[in-house]
């Protein structure tokens, strides 16, 4: 409150634009207050008030700093073995950039890691993409993967559910039979086995170049505890088929032995004995169809 | 019982629940396997919303056994973007899940619409923010069909064109839409110190009879000013303001909160005991000063409003708690 309150005060909306152009800049309050003076011709002393010997700057600039530092601490929760790995101020950097190009739109933190892996991902140089190069592409993988875990901890899972026991000849025809992942349950394609992955997931610091190999992951979810697992191939294939709807077991085998080059008969025996632990496992759900189970016997939770 | 009535009564008819803590996922398994051993619990309505992990579960049964009130901070009131529909939709859905006794937010903005800061700034008190935020709030009762519950804010600078203080501008919103009011008496301590006012003159100007809630947390003191950091004791100072809080409002919930370098579950209750203790014998806890922060040049503020009671995050040895149920 300021009894030399000037006599035509600006408006709220303005006030509120000013202030958020000066708190937000990707180089501190200066850049800050930079451009709001630009955009609105005021200086800070136009704005804001301290009292008797206090820099009204130093005041801004808890605000200016602490949106850095909050959003930098949320991606780092959602990020804590990329920042291990390329060290904080390089992360700080990466994701300075980030939330400079993708502000939150959301009212929830949650949110705000939504976009960084795939940001890394197009920000890579052509040059690098181009030279296929394995120390580049881990932290890129190590991101999707974290990211997959982020969003398995918070996503509906399948605990409380109930789940129906199907009869294996259904899984080995194919038949009858509908296949759906659930929220909690994340595919990626990776550059690195797993294995290279869960030693610094572990808290370990391996030296050395990671051992660069195709590899299919699952990041999913069970009573709570959200784990990470490889696939082979045609488990991937067969999964990424029911990713985004419920479909047909045999449309999903189909899929998986187009992608894999194997017959179709080989994946189903295959599946036979893959689905049950997959489905208690809580990587998918299994139902038959309606008409199958009209009331609903043989389910489990 | 109806809102009309609700709005004669003392405190908008709502109780007092006693002594509770904000739920923080790190005393999650403490909770489930030694109980809650508080009154009530507050929880941070943005945590559950978009949150089918095992927190959201562990509130659902907590819910059941005791009263749970929800805290935002995202509601944004003051901003002069309209509200996020698919936010108050989620609220009231929260609301009626979890059977919260009230739900409550900051007198504050957030940001604008498309760009959110997760920060709660503070804003300019003059008539035109007044009549905006007297508008919001009573969109919001409507929408939620319950009073709306506020707190004053902690903050590190005010605004040239302000006309009047912060206890005026409360006392007149809390008049003009009968809301509830939220009395963090940490943030009056706070913003006393970084504005130089005198604090027990802010609790005195406001309408008592409206405040259903009191917080207390302990700030960090930066030299000339304070940040509002939740992360220590209590100080004495706050203490004897909450003591004069009560006396004032002739006794209303308590509510500690504690949001980084987060204690161990018994640790916090020990410090809620304090509150118990000075609300059943009179006396004043043992003297606390205020946490300090020495900054070296170059050095940074520690944060205000933290963030970790936001994410959510489980230790592992959480999770391998749920694994086994409970």
């Amino acid at each position: 409150m300021d009894s030399n309150a000037p006599p035509h005060s600006p408006d709220l909306a303005t006030t509120q634009s000013w202030m958020m152009a000066a708190i937000s800049a990707p180089r501190g309050l200066p850049e800050g207050l930079a451009r709001a003076q630009k955009a609105y011709g005021w200086e800070i002393e136009d704005v804001i008030v301290a009292p008797p010997g206090i820099s009204p700057h130093k005041r801004l600039d808890i605000y200016a700093q602490g949106y850095w530092l909050r959003l930098f601490a949320c991606l780092k929760a959602d990020y804590p073995t990329l920042q291990r790995l390329l060290g904080e101020p390089l992360f700080e950097f990466f994701a300075r950039a980030y939330l400079t190009n993708h502000p939150s739109r959301s009212f929830s933190l949650y949110d705000l890691g939504n976009g960084f892996a795939q940001f890394l991902k197009q920000s890579q140089s052509a040059s690098a993409k181009a030279a296929d190069n394995g120390a580049l592409n881990f932290p890129l993988d190590l991101a999707l993967i974290e990211q997959a875990i982020a969003a398995s901890l918070r996503a509906t899972g399948l605990e409380g559910a109930t789940w129906q026991t199907v009869d294996p000849h259904d899984l080995l025809l194919g038949g009858n039979v509908e296949v759906q992942l659930p929220a909690t349950t994340r595919l990626l394609m990776a550059n690195h086995p797993l294995s290279v992955f869960l030693q610094w997931f572990d808290g370990n610091d391996p030296s050395g170049q990671a051992e660069s190999r195709p590899s299919y992951i699952c990041v999913k979810r069970r009573h709570f505890r959200v784990s990470c697992q490889e696939l082979s191939d045609w488990q991937y294939h067969f999964l990424l088929s029911a990713q985004d709807t419920a479909r047909p077991l045999i449309d999903c085998a189909n899929n998986a032995a187009r992608q894999t080059q194997r017959p179709v008969h080989e994946i189903l025996a295959l599946l036979a004995f893959w689905l049950p632990a997959a489905q208690s496992e809580s990587m998918l759900e299994l139902r038959r169809n309606a008409a199958e189970n009209p009331d609903g016997a043989d389910e489990k939770q | 019982m109806s809102a009309k009535q609700q709005l004669k009564e003392p405190r908008l008819g709502l109780p007092n629940l006693g002594f509770g803590v904000g739920l923080r996922t790190q005393h999650l398994p403490d909770i489930v396997s030694g109980g809650a051993r508080v009154d009530w619990f507050e929880i941070i309505s943005e945590n559950f919303m978009d949150h089918a992990g095992y927190a959201s579960q562990v509130v659902d049964r907590l819910a059941g056994e005791l009263p749970i009130v929800m805290h935002g901070v995202s509601l944004s009131i003051g901003s002069t973007h309209p509200f996020n529909r698919d936010y108050l939709d989620k609220l009231k859905k929260l609301a009626d899940r979890v059977r919260a006794v009230w739900i409550s937010d900051h007198l504050c903005w957030t940001g604008l619409g498309s760009h959110n800061s997760h920060d709660l700034l503070p804003l300019p008190l003059h008539e035109e923010s007044l009549k905006h935020v007297t508008q919001r709030v009573h969109e919001v009762q409507d929408f939620l069909e319950r009073p709306l519950v506020i707190e004053n804010p902690s903050s590190y600078v005010q605004y040239r064109f302000s006309t009047m203080p912060e206890w005026e501008f409360i006392a007149r919103l809390a008049e003009a839409t009968q809301c509830g009011l939220l009395l963090d008496v940490n943030n009056v301590y706070v913003s006393a110190h970084n504005h130089r006012f005198d604090p027990e003159h802010y609790i005195r100007a406001l309408p008592h009879k409206q405040v259903v809630q009191i917080h207390l947390a302990g700030p960090t003191h930066c030299g000339e000013y304070m940040i509002d950091t939740h992360d220590a004791p209590v100080p004495s100072r706050v203490w004897e303001l909450y003591a004069l809080a009560q006396a004032l409002t002739g006794g209303v919930s308590t509510l500690l909160e504690w949001d980084a370098q987060i204690p161990d579950y018994p640790d916090l209750l020990a410090e809620l005991d304090k509150a118990r203790r000075l609300m059943s014998t009179g006396e004043l806890p043992p003297q606390a000063g205020v946490a300090e922060s020495s900054l070296l040049d170059g050095q940074l503020p520690p944060l205000s409003t933290p963030i970790d009671f936001q994410l959510g995050h489980f230790p592992d040895e959480e999770k391998s708690i749920a694994l086994h149920g409970f």
